[in-house]
């Protein structure tokens, strides 16, 4: 899979910022594997894509035609190469359809995340055409010959909860890996984070929501966003890598299909963490008290 | 580059990208501007001939006078066509120059009408794409240096104390959904929103293509 050896505790990352296009996965698929194949000659060790990379976004009532179940080697077609994070419409049992980031390696599922939050409010309509995920789970990806990475999966909206972070960042998280399809909004006011100008005010937004998590929990944060037009929304693109300590390390363009690679340093979150103890000291059984007597003030 | 150069760049992007994907969707080859000599029409020209290329974009300027004989002839069929006209409640001079596009092979309508317009007029144009249907008419004043709103709606914007004060009140409303943001209109101002808002309110949930640049956008998340 992988020529040049590996060294411990790096994780060469690439962002695949790209237009799916709506309602053709074979399409999508193919053009996947070919990025998969020119990542394997470059040294990658993951890649990741934006929400709903299989499918594109917009694609209601298809939910169920287009949703595909799980099954034991659920796409031969990336079995040669780095891993993958896709996004793709899951088939549940029952037949529902979830909204899934799925983490594969040669083909095979290593790790899935259901959306948890679909939105369902101003232009979104999520909760109408999907079922909602129950769980976040960290798990260890094995990237680090010896230095493990552990690694948790977000969707678009669920960076918006910060209870979702948190759980993640609790099981030992390095890195948070999110996949949006996030529309630029706010052309008007949007300013960018230097106050250079023409930028969407939402991505302004989704760079604090991904700083914060980087800084409050010491990891990695990466956000690949997917570009192009559907309908009358605009993808924003502007992916980001963040690292350990708020910095924004890599930023794609707004507009434009475009590969970010970066490669990710597991010193670097020890050296985020090293003045810091906001984790070690974080208290998830105060955590778990607290919330206990919200859910049950008269217990 | 100033700020404002970067917005205006893109503003033009987005829309200009919003319109090849509707040529698209649509399977049309070019487009056709409902040019009604106004800044906005002079505004959309401009930029859908620097993003879809100028041997795409067309314009339908018919005047008064080109529009004259087939007036003539309607008049004798639709007897109500000009009264419509006088008393400013239609405009079929616009509505010859949405035949002429409809005849077209292979064109897509665009009608530069803005957001405070859109919102106003009761409706919306049975066009296939409003570039500017999500800037209000004082964000077009500072891109285009001028705005236009249809007749029925001047009297509207003269009793609001100007179209900067009726803008703040509907962007405050609409994009904010603030309960009390009309209330800084005149009592009697207000009324005449809130009617011609909810006139417009069944047809705006199934729209033209607006390119979404702001918070809520008629036809993708402004339902009333």
């Amino acid at each position: 899979v992988r020529d040049a050896p590996r060294r411990p505790g790096v994780l060469r990352l690439r962002i695949e910022q790209f237009a799916p296009q709506l309602g053709e996965p074979a399409a999508n698929l193919e053009r996947l594997a070919r990025s998969q194949t020119r990542a394997a000659a470059e040294g990658i060790d993951l890649v990741v894509t934006p929400e709903l990379s299989l499918t594109g976004y917009d694609i209601r009532d298809r939910s169920h035609a287009l949703a595909e179940p799980l099954g034991e080697l659920p796409f031969p077609q990336l079995a040669h190469g780095p891993d993958m994070i896709l996004g793709m419409v899951e088939r549940g049992a029952g037949f529902v359809p979830f909204n899934t980031a799925v983490h594969i390696r040669r083909g095979r599922v290593l790790h899935r995340h259901r959306k948890v939050y679909l939105p369902t409010y101003g232009m979104f309509d999520e909760a109408r055409h999907f079922g909602a995920g129950d769980r976040v789970r960290a798990y260890s990806a094995g990237f680090g010959d010896g230095e493990d990475w552990r690694v948790g999966l977000l969707v678009c909206e669920d960076l918006w909860h910060p209870a979702l972070s948190y759980l993640l960042a609790a099981a030992g998280a390095h890195l948070l890996i999110v996949q949006s399809a996030a529309a630029g909004r706010g052309t008007w006011q949007g300013r960018g984070a230097a106050g250079e100008g023409g930028r969407f005010a939402s991505w302004e937004t989704w760079e604090h929501l991904a700083r914060a998590a980087a800084v409050a929990y010491g990891t990695y944060v990466v956000l690949a966003n997917r570009v192009g037009v559907e309908g009358p929304c605009v993808f924003a693109g502007g992916s980001l890598v963040v690292a350990p300590d708020g910095i924004v390390e890599q930023r794609a363009d707004d507009f434009a299909e475009q590969s970010l690679t970066a490669e990710l340093r597991l010193d670097r979150v020890a050296a985020a963490r090293r003045p810091f103890s906001h984790l070690r000291d974080d208290d998830p059984h105060l955590v778990l008290r607290e919330l206990n007597h919200l859910l049950q003030p008269d217990a | 580059v100033s700020a404002d150069a970067l917005r205006e760049g893109r503003l033009r992007e987005v829309i200009g990208a919003v319109a090849e994907r509707a040529l698209l969707d649509r399977g049309c080859s070019h487009v056709l501007i409902m040019d009604d000599n106004s800044p906005e029409a002079a505004l959309v020209r401009r930029w859908l001939s620097q993003t879809l290329g100028e041997g795409r974009v067309g314009r339908v300027s018919l005047t008064e006078q080109q529009v004259e004989p087939v007036l003539h002839v309607l008049e004798q069929v639709f007897p109500f066509a000009r009264a419509a006209e006088a008393n400013g409640t239609g405009d079929a001079a616009a509505e010859i120059r949405r035949l002429y596009v409809r005849l077209v092979p292979g064109a897509l309508s665009v009608n530069p009408l803005n957001k405070t317009a859109l919102l106003l007029s009761g409706g919306v144009p049975p066009d296939d794409l409003l570039p500017l249907g999500d800037l209000y008419a004082t964000e077009v004043l500072q891109l285009a240096g001028g705005w236009s709103v249809p007749a029925p709606i001047r009297g509207i914007v003269a009793a609001s104390g100007g179209i900067e004060r009726l803008d703040a009140a509907l962007r405050r409303h609409i994009d904010g959904r603030e309960p009390d943001a009309l209330a800084a209109l005149p009592p009697s101002t207000r009324d005449a929103v809130l009617r011609a808002l909810q006139a417009g309110r069944a047809a705006r949930l199934w729209g033209s293509v607006v390119p979404k640049l702001g918070s809520r956008t008629v036809g993708v998340d402004l339902f009333e």
